[in-house]
């Protein structure tokens, strides 16, 4: 479902100073299931978890999204696909402050332009499912680490993506508050979801859920181990 | 339809977020807005009124002219004006201007048409009344052109109404005017005209000039234009005064615009991250703009029009209205011109939205990976 074609990023930092975060990749992503990318701090992980959410443009290659050529696809078109394609959990969150639980949820529906009264039933059923719901009126900088994480999660899924993209999910997480996540992960990959997560964390990389996982080194992939779940 | 609606009411949650920098911006933007507006409202009701005045006033006004200077014009003029086709009620005035050592003023005085008081009686404007300097009993004492003092008493004053053309006003008898100016019997100040044919006033000036080379006609249209220059240059000269101020707000306005902070960047980044594009997050940021603009162009405007019609401008009125010792009470009467709201909104609204957008637009075209990686 995501192919990627020798893919490459390198970052230009000042005048005539170029760092590579991704060596020339090629990867073929099936729809479904778990994958996670490990790797050390500044392995490339994030980066490739960027190109592949439309986040940035690679430097070099392409990228097909269920056969559709997408490197070249214009901002605006790169946007919507972006919004209905892919769902994410920042590795921070990245809530916007001052908002309440529920707003931060619909905001990337906006753009869509839906009614009210649905956009609204949705995010309230999103907060339920995720044990939410008594939340929603607060603001997000009021609530803990792990329910940081749900409404990251919620907000993620409010366009009904194919796609969870979730960068170091557990960082920030205990044991338990990380059991959580990768349940709430499982349950999302049974009902169809491609869940795509980049961690250096055992808890993640080990766990029985976890479908297909791929190992990067220096912005270059290692060896790759599928496994069914 | 919706989509505008939720950009709305997310910049209203983010205006609210940020209130007191918000309530500090719109005070000073709307204190800008109420400056110029209060000026452009002035010079509206001034030249209004001008207008209305000379209305009524004839359509040509003839001068004598002696070595380049105003000199009093035979009264026999008239009937060689009057031999001009289209000219009509030609007549001799008699006015002039009286300076006052012991109130340090200058009044006018002038002959009416029909004057129904006696030669020792007059009538005057509320601003004689207020600053004539050693009246007595209802009598004030001229110095006539020889030295010789007259006593002449209030017969009757001016409405306050009219204060704005009468305040300095003095009426008289044509004998009483000519014993205190020494106008000569047969020599008048200058001579009006009507014209039948509005169309024709310019041909008939024309002819004036050719059957009386040493006169000067002017016309209503060109006092008109006169007066609108000078409130056009009072106004200009205010807002050149107040040029600091309007500068101080720009640098401000772009200080604020260009200064965009790293939380407002991280947010533009994450916007565009959960599927955002840049033309979503520039409409957004225009309403803000907007929702700023609009809430100081509406306090502002509403503030000048209180300042100016309600309270005749105190601010302002000394450099709009002219310096004098007689200053004419008065009431502004509103104009709603559509113009000046226009061209207001124009030169306050247009250029703080555009110039809050230029900065967000630099923000919003790069792509969200790198906007959140630099300020996330």
């Amino acid at each position: 479902m995501i192919d990627l074609q020798h893919i490459s990023k390198t970052y230009q930092q000042g005048r005539g100073h170029a760092v590579t975060a991704l060596q020339p990749v090629s990867l073929e992503l099936a729809a479904g299931g778990i994958t996670v990318i490990q790797g050390p701090s500044g392995s490339g992980k994030t980066t490739l978890l960027s190109i592949i959410g439309l986040m940035c443009r690679p430097s070099t290659g392409r990228i097909y999204i269920d056969g559709r050529e997408t490197t070249s696809l214009p901002e605006h078109f790169a946007a919507r696909l972006r919004r209905r394609t892919f769902g994410f959990v920042f590795q921070n969150y990245n809530l916007i402050k001052g908002r309440t639980v529920l707003d931060n949820i619909m905001i990337p529906a906006y753009p869509e332009g839906e009614p009210f009264s649905r956009l609204r039933g949705r995010a309230l059923e999103l907060l339920e499912r995720l044990n939410l719901a008594d939340k929603a009126g607060r603001p997000v900088t009021a609530l803990s680490g792990g329910e940081l994480q749900r409404v990251a999660m919620a907000r993620a899924m409010i366009n009904n993506p194919t796609v969870l993209i979730a960068d170091e999910p557990t960082a920030h997480l205990d044991t338990r508050l990380a059991d959580r996540f990768l349940a709430i992960a499982a349950d999302l990959a049974a009902e169809g979801m491609t869940v795509l997560a980049a961690s250096h964390d055992p808890r993640v990389c080990n766990a029985d859920c976890v479908g297909t996982l791929i190992s990067m080194h220096d912005g270059r992939l290692l060896d790759n181990k599928q496994s069914m779940p | 339809m919706n989509r505008n609606r939720y950009f709305l009411d997310y910049t209203l949650v983010s205006l609210w977020r940020r209130r007191w920098k918000n309530a500090a911006l719109i005070g000073v933007y709307s204190a800008m807005v109420f400056l110029i507006a209060s000026i452009l409202f002035f010079g509206d009701s001034l030249r209004r009124d001008a207008a209305v005045i000379l209305q009524n006033t004839p359509e040509v006004v003839v001068q004598r002219m002696l070595a380049g200077r105003h000199a009093l014009i035979p009264e026999a003029y008239a009937a060689a004006i009057g031999q001009i086709r289209g000219a009509r009620n030609i007549r001799p005035r008699l006015w002039g201007y009286y300076y006052h050592p012991a109130s340090q003023a200058n009044y006018t005085l002038m002959v009416p048409i029909d004057f129904p008081y006696a030669d020792d009686q007059i009538k005057i404007g509320h601003g004689v009344l207020r600053t004539w300097a050693a009246a007595r009993d209802n009598q004030l004492f001229f110095k006539a052109y020889d030295g010789q003092t007259l006593a002449l008493s209030v017969a009757e004053t001016f409405s306050g109404e009219t204060d704005l053309v009468t305040a300095d006003l003095i009426l008289m008898s044509a004998a009483t005017f000519r014993r205190i100016t020494g106008t000569p019997e047969g020599l008048a100040t200058d001579l009006v005209a009507q014209v039948r044919n509005l169309e024709e006033t310019r041909t008939v000036a024309a002819k004036i000039v050719e059957r009386l080379p040493d006169t000067r006609p002017i016309l209503r249209e060109e006092i008109q234009r006169t007066y609108d220059t000078i409130f056009d240059w009072r106004s200009g000269y205010v807002l050149v005064a107040m040029g600091g101020a309007v500068l101080a707000f720009f640098i401000f306005a772009w200080d604020k615009a260009s200064g965009l902070s790293a939380e407002e960047r991280a947010e533009i980044g994450v916007l565009k991250g959960v599927g955002w594009d840049t033309g979503d997050v520039l409409r957004m940021k225009a309403w803000e703009g907007l929702a700023v603009s609009l809430t100081a162009f509406v306090i502002g405007v509403l503030a000048a029009y209180a300042h100016v019609y309600l309270a005749s401008a105190p601010l302002f009125e000394h450099a709009l209205k002219g310096w004098a010792v007689l200053y004419p009470h008065y009431h502004l009467r509103p104009v709603f011109n559509g113009n000046t709201l226009g061209v207001l909104f124009f030169f306050t609204v247009m250029p703080y939205t555009l110039v809050t957008l230029l900065p967000v637009w630099r923000v919003a075209i790069i792509d969200p990976d790198a906007v959140m990686r630099q300020f996330g």
